[in-house]
């Protein structure tokens, strides 16, 4: 695994696997919420959001692999048509948001357009599947909810993101290379 | 918020008004329940009351309809959110059972200025 190939990457793995671990909380902490059992808000989107600004690209990955397994495994979806919906939308959500990050200077963009975007190409991709592969072209009476939805929740999301990347006395360690748990 | 955070905004909000416009907008023609699953696409007047039969993967799953209203009857699915989410009446309301493929909404109907936008649970 490229994340793990140099010292320094060595010694920052710990931080990846308490990202981790953090999506796995927050994937948990959704069953809090009363939704409709097709959509999940995203909360665990947060930590990918905060951890954007810097992770190296491959500890991103490791964090994506985690997340997604993560979340199977708590869903208890890790063997089904679910998991591979779910997968498909984190990837894309993943590939917009680091897109969007990298090409739009942060004066142009926040977490909450971020959010926005990654939640709008996770949905998409999710309602294309599901129509093209799962659950037939019929399925996609229900694609106006679930993206009216993740546009809410995207937006909600992302305003979390943004409030704690400015005021998160703890996140400022974390950028300085302090350990997360301190 | 910042420049690009309005963009992704109004293209969220444009997609799903989008999506909202092709699957919800009304015809002018009589309302109609189409029942979609993995093998065709069913459609029936709602005039007469009658119990259709959709099978799935899982099995039958029952859709009444009822002096111009449709439920779920029956579901062979584990948690009947299909069930529990009650009579639909208007063109483009729909009911789903994702465990079992099976689609119903209604179809057609004229435009009215009163009508709700749209339902959730």
């Amino acid at each position: 695994m490229p994340a793990s190939s140099s010292p320094r990457a060595q010694a920052r793995l710990p931080l990846v696997a308490f990202f981790g671990a953090l999506s796995l909380f927050f994937a948990t902490l959704e069953y809090l919420f009363p939704t409709p059992p097709w959509f999940k808000l995203g909360l665990s989107n947060l930590p990918m959001l905060i951890a954007l600004d810097f992770f190296t690209l491959p500890e991103l990955l490791l964090l994506l692999v985690l997340k997604v397994v993560g979340q199977g495994i708590v869903n208890g979806t890790l063997a089904s048509q679910a998991f591979v919906l779910s997968a498909a939308g984190s990837l894309a959500s993943f590939v917009v948001m680091y897109m969007a990050f990298r090409l739009i200077p942060r004066r142009w963009v926040s977490l909450i357009g971020l959010s926005l975007a990654g939640s709008m190409a996770s949905n998409a991709v999710q309602v294309g599947l599901s129509m093209a592969w799962i659950f037939g072209p019929a399925s996609g009476i229900i694609a106006p909810w679930f993206l009216g939805l993740g546009t809410a929740s995207g937006l909600a999301i992302g305003w979390g993101a943004e409030t704690l990347q400015r005021h998160s006395r703890w996140l400022r360690r974390v950028k300085r290379g302090q350990s997360a748990t301190a | 918020m910042k420049p690009f955070d309005l963009v992704f905004l109004a293209l969220s909000l444009t997609l799903t008004a989008g999506t909202a416009w092709a699957v919800l907008a009304p015809t002018n023609t009589p309302l109609r329940l189409e029942v979609q699953t993995d093998k065709a696409l069913y459609s029936y007047p709602l005039e007469v009351d009658q119990t259709v039969k959709a099978e799935g993967p899982l099995g039958i799953t029952l859709v009444h309809i009822e002096k111009g209203t449709i439920h779920v009857e029956d579901s062979p699915c584990t948690n009947k959110v299909c069930i529990a989410m009650g009579t639909i009446r208007s063109s483009g309301q729909w009911v789903a059972c994702l465990p079992n493929h099976v689609f119903v909404r209604i179809t057609g109907g004229a435009q009215t200025q009163d009508s709700v936008d749209a339902g959730v649970f």
